[in-house]
């Protein structure tokens, strides 16, 4: 059997790509992921496997069988189990050189800035409208920027919101919206927009911890798959 | 006349024209209306963009513009 020997083998591919100064910002980096469903799972695993040293994340759901079709961590066995507790198991087998802390907690309006305060950054993985608002909110008042990512059917978005900026109103609308879902709720999901649009919040929460540019501020990166159809927003 | 390309998304797919790439509308048209000619409520239009840029229902839509719509987008 295999053992890792060092940090460095560990990360050996990345070195190409990321620097070793790079590699350590991202080791020292605290990211806190909001939901771990169908983007929440896949944002974590790849944040743990990249090197993220510090992560944490909440959601007060379990698994049940319509999470089989893409929500990376639900597997058979562990229907009915906590997405926290199955996050925690599957960081462990990965990375267990990073500190971690998934809990079965539901963010609300009294405690979000809590959950998500002394973050670098925040990823915004949930699957409500009305709570994207609520994390929106609190990710400001702890002037941490936000990775958002959303999906319904073959289609998705990802935008980024730095404190000062206006966000979610611009894609949402204002205090008039006028619902709390979106057509996910008619159409499901399918795994691939769900496996897309993490990556991409993932390579934008990267470019943010390591000041690198290209970063989706004021934009709107949306995809669908059915039509091959990609494209960045100006937002404003 | 004008010619535009009109993209319509995810469940608003359905009512996408077969030549959405080289579409025929009067001048003077705004994304509402147009969206009304489709038989699309316009309340479903939650993203509208032209040229890359997003924009609004009663935006005025010209000769060779892109214009896409997205209904609203929310799951994880």
């Amino acid at each position: 059997m295999n053992t890792i020997n060092s940090f460095s083998d560990r990360y050996k591919r990345n070195q190409n790509l990321l620097n070793q100064n790079q590699q350590d910002k991202l080791f020292k980096s605290k990211v806190c992921i909001i939901g771990l469903g169908g983007l929440g799972g896949c944002v974590v695993e790849m944040l743990a496997r990249i090197g993220i040293g510090n992560l944490k994340g909440y959601d007060s759901d379990t698994f049940d069988s319509t999470n089989l079709n893409r929500q990376l961590y639900s597997q058979e066995n562990l229907l009915g189990v906590s997405k926290a507790e199955a996050t925690s198991e599957r960081i462990k087998l990965i990375n267990s050189q990073i500190q971690f802390k998934f809990l079965d907690t539901l963010l609300t309006n009294k405690n979000a800035y809590d959950l998500i305060k002394g973050s670098d950054v925040v990823m915004d993985c949930l699957d409500s409208i009305e709570t994207r608002f609520v994390l929106e909110a609190a990710s400001k008042k702890a002037n941490i920027p936000l990775v958002s990512g959303a999906i319904a059917g073959v289609s998705g978005q990802v935008t980024v919101i730095f404190p000062e900026d206006k966000g979610f109103e611009l894609i949402y609308g204002g205090k008039k919206r006028s619902s709390n879902h979106g057509i996910e709720k008619e159409l499901g999901n399918l795994c691939y927009s769900a496996f897309l649009i993490s990556s991409i919040q993932v390579s934008q929460c990267i470019n943010i911890l390591l000041n690198q540019n290209n970063i989706l501020r004021n934009q709107l990166f949306v995809a669908d798959l059915s039509s091959n159809f990609f494209e960045i927003i100006d937002l404003i | 006349m004008i010619k535009i390309e009109i993209r319509l998304f995810a469940d608003l797919n359905e009512f996408q024209p077969v030549n959405f790439e080289n579409f025929s509308i009067a001048e003077e048209t705004s994304v509402y209306q147009l969206l009304l000619d489709f038989g699309i409520d316009p309340n479903r239009a939650k993203i509208i963009f032209i040229n890359g840029k997003k924009s609004n229902l009663n935006d005025l839509i010209n000769n060779g513009d892109r214009v896409g719509v997205f209904p609203p987008v929310g799951g994880g």
